[in-house]
């Protein structure tokens, strides 16, 4: 592999993951800091009872923010990046929901009260992060030349 | 990957997602702001009930019937145009003012004092009970939000 083309491939997987992680950590904050309003975003969504997401709510931020995190540690960077995937492909299975069911409900993916962001345009966004992850997974998990 | 890595793989799944257990079993435990776990225990109390951003409820919603779920004085101080005072425990008096306004299609916004009242989502969950409504909604922030908003209209 041609050194600029390696230097062009490693910026890719750095830029990529630098945006997931970011936005993960962007994401947790406000739920960390108000989980009771996080925990009414998610029952707005009305698929599950009232106490589990009372606890997605304290639990979820942490995990972001691990997430976010731990994308940056080598050792558990391969983790990282596997329940990166399952958290996203859960919240655009939740985001895909609300949207078929009509819901007319706030996003929550960054805290609560920030408004003006369509479940649509929250949807194509995760799906963004998913394509950003799978891209970092790609050029990072392929061989090295000499 | 390499397959040592592959290997050790599930014990990094399972250690990066009991991490997080500890703070959030503290965080629910003692944040100021937790989520309150009696409410949330005896049913779907907020979960029926969609909550607005005030710009949603503004844009989507220009012909809706505002509901103020504050002290009645409160409501005398100031109040959204058109709406109609209904308190819990003045249920029966702001009820009929309501049905005498409410033409039965129109979207109903609820709102209380700020974002830890919940007036506005007891209120909003008996209207859908008594009136049999669909669209009744609550207020994200109630009526600091919608002060808020206004004065952000105001400003050249």
């Amino acid at each position: 592999m041609k050194p600029r083309s390696h230097a062009w491939r490693t910026g890719s997987a750095l830029a990529a993951r630098a945006v997931v992680s970011m936005v993960f950590i962007v994401a947790a904050l406000p739920k960390l800091a108000d989980p009771a309003a996080f925990a009414r975003d998610i029952a707005n969504y009305r698929l599950m009872p009232g106490v589990m997401a009372g606890a997605l709510a304290v639990y979820l931020p942490w995990l972001e923010l691990v997430l976010g995190c731990a994308l940056w540690v080598p050792n558990a960077r391969p983790a990282a990046r596997v329940l990166g995937f399952g958290l996203l492909a859960a919240f655009a299975f939740v985001l895909l929901s609300a949207l078929v069911r009509g819901l007319d409900v706030a996003c929550g993916c960054f805290g609560s009260g920030r408004g003006g962001t369509s479940l649509a345009w929250a949807l194509t966004r995760d799906l963004g992060l998913i394509a950003l992850l799978a891209l970092d997974s790609a050029i990072s998990d392929r061989p090295k030349q000499s | 990957m390499t397959s040592s890595n592959r290997g050790r793989l599930p014990g990094s799944i399972l250690l990066l997602l009991v991490l997080p257990l500890v703070p959030a079993v503290l965080a629910g435990w003692l944040h100021p702001r937790r989520p309150d776990w009696s409410e949330l225990r005896s049913g779907p109390v907020a979960g029926a009930v969609n909550q607005l951003e005030i710009q949603q409820a503004l844009r989507d919603y220009p012909d809706a019937l505002w509901i103020d779920a504050r002290p009645a004085s409160d409501y005398a101080v100031d109040h959204v145009p058109g709406a109609v005072s209904l308190e819990e425990e003045n249920w029966e008096a702001g009820f009929s003012a309501l049905a005498d306004v409410w033409d039965g299609r129109q979207a109903i916004i609820v709102y209380c004092g700020g974002e830890s009242c919940h007036a506005s989502t007891s209120v909003a969950e008996r209207l859908r009970r008594e009136l049999g409504a669909e669209a009744v909604h609550v207020l994200r922030g109630g009526w600091p939000a919608w002060k808020s908003a206004m004065e952000d209209r105001a400003r050249p």
